[in-house]
């Protein structure tokens, strides 16, 4: 699936990234109680994160290319992927 | 869900439908595609104990996620396993759940979920209830997932009717009825039709006497009937070597009029119903098709 050639619909749309962000709201409660119960802490004390699924992917070079050329890309993600080419050669 | 079946279609639907089955994966991939990062006091958990906790923990955020679509909440309890507390979803089908009136001090709710655990061994007091939908009070309204559920047992209903209606097609039936024109027949005629067909079915008639003389075979078997002396003279004719053995006969009253039922043919109710029902699925779940 590339970026380049993306219709509005073949992203994550934004529902269905709100619904998503419930459910890991919803596990990141479960979690906060469960870790307060096993270990017997305060539940205030405890802090539990799940990153979300991005709203889209890099699955070629033309993505790549598509949002470099638009600027898209922070500097600090194009040296990442740089490494990440570097050490593919 | 107040029958058993209901809570075991439930159980299938959830487990066992490709759709459900899909829909569920997605949902966990997109939330849990990404470690998960706990801190005490600010603090992060050390490397060693969260390598512990990861992989029980990855399961029993899936099992919660299939739990919160069925249930409409997540149940949980913490058991020790190599002196490591870990958290457990009870098992589907260990128990049942319904909503109840009563004041919960710690929501503020005015209903709450009472799980009962029909086994396993887990004590009602060490299970810990966290709601994700509201409870609701109803009669019809027992999990999320009602209206699939009976989306669902249509599509199985629908599903096993075609079923049978192929296995009849495979099968060929005919009606055997008797050919008769009563305009044609006077009344005599009619009692002859009665005695000719008493006669070949039970060789008897109205005008036997004491000395008739009764039907034999070539081997002076007494036969009973004229039905029975025609199969004797078949089975003779075709009962022998080569190419005529194990030919089935069968021989039919008077009169009788064979039709061929043809096959059942059936719309496209189905295909209508299972697309309608996926459609539901994956609006239910917030995903795109």
């Amino acid at each position: 699936m590339q970026v380049a050639n993306k219709s509005v619909s073949e992203f994550i749309s934004t529902e269905q990234h709100i619904n998503t962000q419930n459910v890991i709201n919803f596990l990141q409660n479960v979690l906060q109680q469960v870790y307060a119960e096993s270990f017997h802490v305060d539940m205030q004390t405890v802090q539990v994160v799940i990153k979300a699924q991005a709203r889209a992917s890099f699955n070629s070079t033309d993505d790549i290319k598509k949002l470099s050329e638009t600027q898209a890309l922070a500097p600090q993600l194009k040296t990442k992927i740089g490494q990440l080419m570097d050490s593919a050669i | 869900m107040d029958q058993r079946g209901d809570y075991d279609i439930l159980y299938e639907l959830l487990c066992c439908d490709p759709d459900i089955v899909v829909c569920i994966n997605r949902i966990c991939n997109a939330c849990l595609h990404n470690s998960w990062e706990i801190s005490d006091n600010g603090r992060p958990i050390n490397d060693a104990l969260k390598q512990k906790l990861q992989k029980m923990y990855d399961v029993f955020m899936r099992d919660c996620v299939r739990m919160m679509y069925m249930c409409g909440f997540a149940a949980f309890y913490v058991r020790r396993v190599n002196k490591i507390p870990l958290p457990f979803c009870p098992v589907i089908g260990t128990f049942t759940w319904r909503s109840v009136v009563s004041e919960c001090k710690k929501t503020g709710s005015n209903a709450v979920y009472e799980v009962t655990l029909l086994k396993g061994g887990v004590q009602q007091r060490d299970l810990h209830i966290l709601n994700y939908y509201s409870p609701i009070i109803s009669p019809n309204v027992k999990t999320p997932m009602q209206a699939l559920l009976s989306q669902y047992k249509a599509v199985m209903e629908m599903h096993q009717t075609i079923r049978a209606s192929n296995k009849w097609n495979q099968e060929k039936h005919i009606v055997v009825t008797e050919n008769m024109d009563i305009k044609d027949q006077t009344t005599s005629g009619l009692q002859m039709l009665d005695d000719m067909r008493r006669y070949t079915l039970s060789g008897e008639h109205a005008l036997m006497g004491d000395k008739v003389v009764r039907l034999k075979n070539r081997y002076n078997r007494e036969l009973k009937n004229t039905n029975e002396a025609k199969m004797e003279w078949i089975h003779d004719q075709f009962g022998g070597d080569g190419s005529t053995q194990g030919i089935g006969t069968h021989i039919l009253p008077p009169n009788m009029n064979v039709v061929e039922l043809s096959n059942i043919v059936y719309g496209n109710e189905y295909e209508v119903l299972l697309q309608q029902y996926r459609e539901s699925v994956h609006t239910f779940f917030g995903l795109q098709n």
